[in-house]
C-alpha cells in the first residue's frame, strides 16, 4: 500500500531503475557497444520527441583502455588531448560518452550511433533511400525512462570509427573493425569525423527525434615523415656526448623529435663494462632467447619482440641451464642490450630500423596550408587538419620505446621544438659506438618513420680546463675558493676594501653638503 | 709590489682625492658652472661613464706554474677576442685649470667558445665547445686632465687610472662548467689595474648639439677616447697561481661627463 506523496515518488523512482536494469539486462551487446547503469534525474521535458544531449559536466568522452577509464586523455599534457592518433587506435580504445536521453519508450525509439564525415542526421546519409555516406558504430541499449531525463554513457569502440572512412558500408548494419583499421590511412592527412547520436525506430528510420553531435574529432593515425640526416651518417660527439644534427622538418605537422638511441646508455654491450650483466649465450638449438629481465622477473611486458639478441641467452645466475643443443657451446658472456652491430663508422642496428615497423604514406603532397608554421601541440583539431595535409612520407614507427631518449614528461617527445636540428645526448660512455634515428612527433603523439642511423663514438676531449690542469696550472675550485691554502688574505676582502673606501668617500660628502 | 705597497697607494691616492675634493666642491657649488672658454651655460659636472669595447687576449700562459706551456694559445690561439665593458667614475675633486680626481668602477665581459679536439688527435674536433669566461671589475682612481679643453679650447683630455682589478672566470664546455680530479674551471682574481687613455671631445664638432643635450639631459661632455690598458691579475700577493685573466689591451669607446 502507498502512503502518501513520497512513498508513490519512492515506488516510481524504484519501477524506473528496475526497469532500466531489466531492459539492459535482456537487450543484446550489439556492435559490442556498451552501457553504463542509467541514473534517473527525474526531470520532465516539455517535448515529446526523443531526444539524446550530453551531460552538463562532460563535453569529451572518457577514453577506456582494457577496461580502465583513463580520463579524457591519453597523451601527456602538452599534447593534443581529444583526437585519434594510431595508439588509440591499436590499443582498442573505447570512447564512452555521457549522455542524457529523455523521452525514450519502447514503442517509439532506439539509439544509433553513426559516424561520417558528413551529416548523419539525415536519414539519406545514413542509407535511408540511398547509398550511406556514414556507418553506423554502435546501437547502445537505451533504457526506457518515458519522459524522464536519463544520464547514461554510450561507448564507441575507436576501431569502428575509423574502419570505415576509406570504404563506407553500403549497408545499415554494424560492420566490426579489427586493428586493421588503424592501418588505413595511407596519407598523413588528418580527418575530421562527427559522431551522432541519433534516435531513430527500431528499423533505423528517422522518427523526427533530437540528435546529439560532439564536436568533431581529428583523427590521424600516420606520424610526420623523417627528417634528413647528415649524408655521412656521422652523428657529432664528444666526451659522453653525442650531438646528433638533422634538417627541420618541413612535414607541418611535426611539432617534435624523438631521438632514439642504440645501445641504450647504461647497457652497453662491452665485456666488463658498466651495465652489464652476465649471460649465459648457447648456439640456436637451446632455448629461447631470454634477456635478463624476462629469467629474472618473468618479463615486464615492455619486451615487443624485438629483441636484439641473436643467440639464445638466459640469466647465468637464475635462470635454468638449457635442456637441448650442445650445452658444452654455451659460453658465459658479459653484454647489455646493445643490438648495435656497427663499427669504426658504419651505423648498424637491428632495432632502429624502419623494416616491417613503419607504415609508410605512399601518397603525393597535398597542397601546402598557409597556417603550417603556427602549428604546434596547443592548436585546435581543425587547425590540426589543415596542418596535416603534408608531404609524403610520414607513417608510424614501432620501435621499442625503452630506445628513446629522455623524453620530456609533459610531452612525451625527447625534443619539443619543430625548428630544432640537433640535440645533446649526455651520459654516454667514451669508445662506444652508438647508432642514433630521430623520428618526427605530431601532436598527437604519432611517431613518424625514422631517419637513416647516425652513428659516432664519445671520445675524451682537450677542453681548456683539462689542458691547463695538465700543463701544471693550479687555479680553480670555484668563485669561493677565495686563495690557495696558505695564502696570506682573501683578495676579495680586498677588493672589497677598496670599494668600501669609495663608498665611504661618498657618504662622508653627502653628509658634508647637508 | 706586494699588498701593502699596492694597499697603501690606492687608500692614499682615494683619501687625498676625496679630501681635497671635499674642500673643492664647496667653491665649485657656489659658482655650479665650471669656467669654459666655449660655454655659455654649463650644467653641474660630478661624473663620467664610459662604454668601451677592446681586442683582449688574456695573459694565461704567462702563468709560471704551466713551465712555459701555452693552454690558452693551444685551446683558443692567439687572435684577440673582444672585451666589451663600461665604467662609472665620479668627479668628487676638481682641481682648478688641471683637471677632476675621483674614484670609479668598471665591469667588462669577454667570452671565448671554440671547439674542442678529441685527445685522439686522429679524430680532429669535437662537437664539444670549450669555452672561457671572463668578467673583470676594477676599483681605481681617475684623474682626467682637462684644462686643455676647458682653458685652451683644445678638445683633447688625457687621462690616467690606478686601482685594484678583479676578475671572476669561468671554463666550461657543452656539458658545463668544466671540472677535472674535482677542481671545477671557476674561480677569481685579482691584481693591478693601470690605465692611460686620450680622449677627443666631441662637443667642438657641433657645439649647439651639445648645448641642447647638456640642457635636455644634463651631459657636459662627449667623448671619444682611446685607452691603454695594463690589468695584472697576478694574485697580489695574496693568491697564489690564479688564473692569469688580465692582460695589455687597448680599448675605444664613448664617454659621457655629467
Amino acid at each position: 500500500m502507498l502512503n502518501g506523496p513520497y512513498a508513490m515518488l519512492r515506488f516510481a523512482r524504484s519501477s524506473l531503475v528496475f526497469g532500466s536494469l531489466t531492459a539492459i539486462a535482456l537487450s543484446s551487446h550489439a556492435a559490442r557497444a556498451q552501457t553504463t547503469a542509467p541514473t534517473t534525474t527525474a526531470t520532465a521535458t516539455t517535448t515529446t520527441a526523443p531526444t539524446v544531449t550530453a551531460a552538463l559536466n562532460q563535453s569529451q568522452p572518457n577514453r577506456i583502455v582494457n577496461g580502465v577509464n583513463k580520463g579524457i586523455s591519453t597523451r601527456p599534457i602538452q599534447l593534443t588531448p581529444n583526437g585519434i592518433s594510431y595508439e588509440d587506435c591499436i590499443s582498442d580504445m573505447v570512447l564512452q560518452f555521457p549522455l542524457v536521453l529523455t523521452n525514450f519508450t519502447a514503442s517509439s525509439a532506439s539509439l544509433q550511433v553513426w559516424v561520417g564525415s558528413t551529416n548523419c542526421a539525415f536519414g539519406t546519409n545514413r542509407g535511408v533511400q540511398s547509398p550511406p555516406a556514414c556507418w553506423l558504430v554502435a546501437t547502445p541499449t537505451v533504457p526506457i525512462a518515458g519522459a524522464t531525463s536519463i544520464s547514461q554513457s554510450v561507448s564507441v569502440r575507436v576501431q569502428d570509427i575509423v574502419g570505415h572512412v576509406t570504404s563506407v558500408p553500403t549497408t545499415m548494419t554494424y560492420v566490426p573493425v579489427g586493428r586493421e583499421a588503424c592501418s588505413t590511412q595511407t596519407v598523413d592527412s588528418a580527418e575530421m569525423l562527427s559522431i551522432f547520436f541519433v534516435p531513430t525506430s527500431p528499423t533505423g528510420q528517422d522518427i523526427g527525434g533530437v540528435t546529439y553531435s560532439p564536436p568533431p574529432i581529428v583523427v590521424d593515425m600516420v606520424g610526420p615523415s623523417a627528417p634528413a640526416t647528415p649524408g655521412d651518417h656521422k652523428s657529432g660527439a664528444g666526451d659522453t656526448l653525442l650531438v646528433p644534427t638533422w634538417t627541420p622538418n618541413v612535414d607541418p605537422d611535426t611539432i617534435g623529435y624523438d631521438i632514439y638511441i642504440d645501445p641504450i646508455p647504461g647497457q652497453e654491450a662491452t665485456v666488463g663494462g658498466v651495465g652489464s650483466e652476465p649471460v649465459l649465450v648457447c648456439p640456436a638449438a637451446g632455448p629461447a632467447a631470454v634477456t635478463p629481465a624476462d629469467a629474472g622477473n618473468g618479463g615486464d611486458g615492455n619486451d615487443t619482440g624485438a629483441s636484439a639478441d641473436t643467440g639464445a641467452s638466459i640469466d647465468a645466475g637464475t635462470a635454468p641451464a638449457p635442456t637441448t643443443g650442445n650445452q658444452d657451446a654455451c659460453v658465459l658472456e658479459i653484454r647489455g642490450t646493445s643490438s648495435a652491430t656497427g663499427a669504426g663508422g658504419v651505423c648498424s642496428s637491428s632495432v632502429l630500423s624502419n623494416a616491417s615497423s613503419v607504415v609508410f604514406d605512399a601518397a603525393a603532397p597535398v597542397t601546402p596550408v598557409a597556417e603550417a608554421s603556427s602549428d604546434d601541440a596547443t592548436d585546435t583539431d581543425a587547425e590540426l587538419v589543415e596542418a596535416s595535409t603534408a608531404s609524403p612520407g610520414g607513417g608510424i614507427s614501432m620501435v621499442d620505446p625503452k630506445y628513446l631518449y629522455k623524453p620530456d614528461p609533459s610531452t612525451g617527445i625527447t625534443v619539443g621544438a619543430m625548428t630544432a636540428s640537433s640535440y645533446n645526448i649526455t651520459g654516454l660512455r667514451n669508445d662506444v659506438q652508438y647508432n642514433v634515428a630521430i623520428a618526427g612527433v605530431d601532436a598527437l603523439g604519432n611517431v613518424g618513420p625514422l631517419s637513416t642511423l647516425e652513428c659516432a663514438s664519445p671520445g675524451p676531449i682537450n677542453d681548456f680546463w683539462d689542458v691547463y690542469r695538465a700543463s701544471g696550472g693550479q687555479a680553480g675550485g670555484g668563485f669561493c675558493a677565495l686563495e690557495a691554502p696558505g695564502a696570506p688574505a682573501g683578495s676579495a676582502i680586498l677588493f672589497g676594501g677598496a670599494i668600501t673606501v669609495a663608498a665611504a668617500a661618498l657618504r662622508r660628502r653627502r653628509r658634508k653638503k647637508r | 709590489m706586494n699588498l701593502s705597497h699596492v694597499l697603501a697607494v690606492v687608500v692614499v691616492v682615494a683619501s687625498a682625492s676625496v679630501t681635497v675634493t671635499l674642500r673643492a666642491r664647496a667653491q665649485e657649488d657656489l659658482s655650479e658652472a665650471t669656467p669654459g672658454r666655449h660655454r655659455h651655460y654649463e650644467s653641474p659636472q660630478h661624473f663620467a661613464i664610459e662604454f668601451r669595447i677592446s681586442p683582449y687576449t688574456p695573459d694565461v700562459d704567462s702563468d709560471p706554474a704551466l713551465n712555459g706551456a701555452t693552454p690558452y694559445k693551444t685551446v683558443f690561439g692567439s687572435s684577440p677576442r673582444v672585451l666589451i665593458g663600461a665604467e662609472f667614475d665620479w668627479q668628487a675633486l676638481r682641481i682648478p685649470h688641471f683637471g677632476a680626481l675621483g674614484p670609479g668602477v668598471s665591469a667588462g665581459i669577454m667570452t671565448i667558445s671554440d671547439p674542442a679536439s678529441f685527445k685522439d688527435t686522429s679524430r680532429g674536433p669535437s662537437q664539444e665547445t670549450t669555452s672561457l669566461a671572463i668578467y673583470p671589475f676594477a676599483v681605481m682612481a681617475v684623474l682626467r686632465v682637462d684644462a686643455l679643453w676647458r682653458d685652451a679650447g683644445i678638445p683633447l683630455v688625457p687621462y690616467a687610472k690606478l686601482g685594484i682589478g678583479y676578475a671572476l672566470w669561468r671554463a666550461s664546455n657543452t656539458l658545463g662548467t668544466s671540472s677535472i680530479n674535482g677542481v671545477v674551471g671557476q674561480g677569481h682574481s685579482v691584481g693591478t689595474h693601470v690605465a692611460l687613455g686620450l680622449s677627443l671631445n666631441l662637443n667642438v664638432f657641433d657645439s649647439y648639439a651639445a648645448q641642447n643635450l647638456d640642457d635636455a639631459m644634463g651631459v657636459n661632455g662627449t667623448y671619444l677616447f682611446a685607452e691603454w690598458t695594463r690589468e695584472d691579475l697576478t694574485g697580489l700577493g695574496v693568491q697564489t697561481d690564479p688564473l692569469r685573466v688580465g692582460g695589455t689591451n687597448w680599448n675605444f669607446g664613448l664617454a659621457f661627463e655629467f
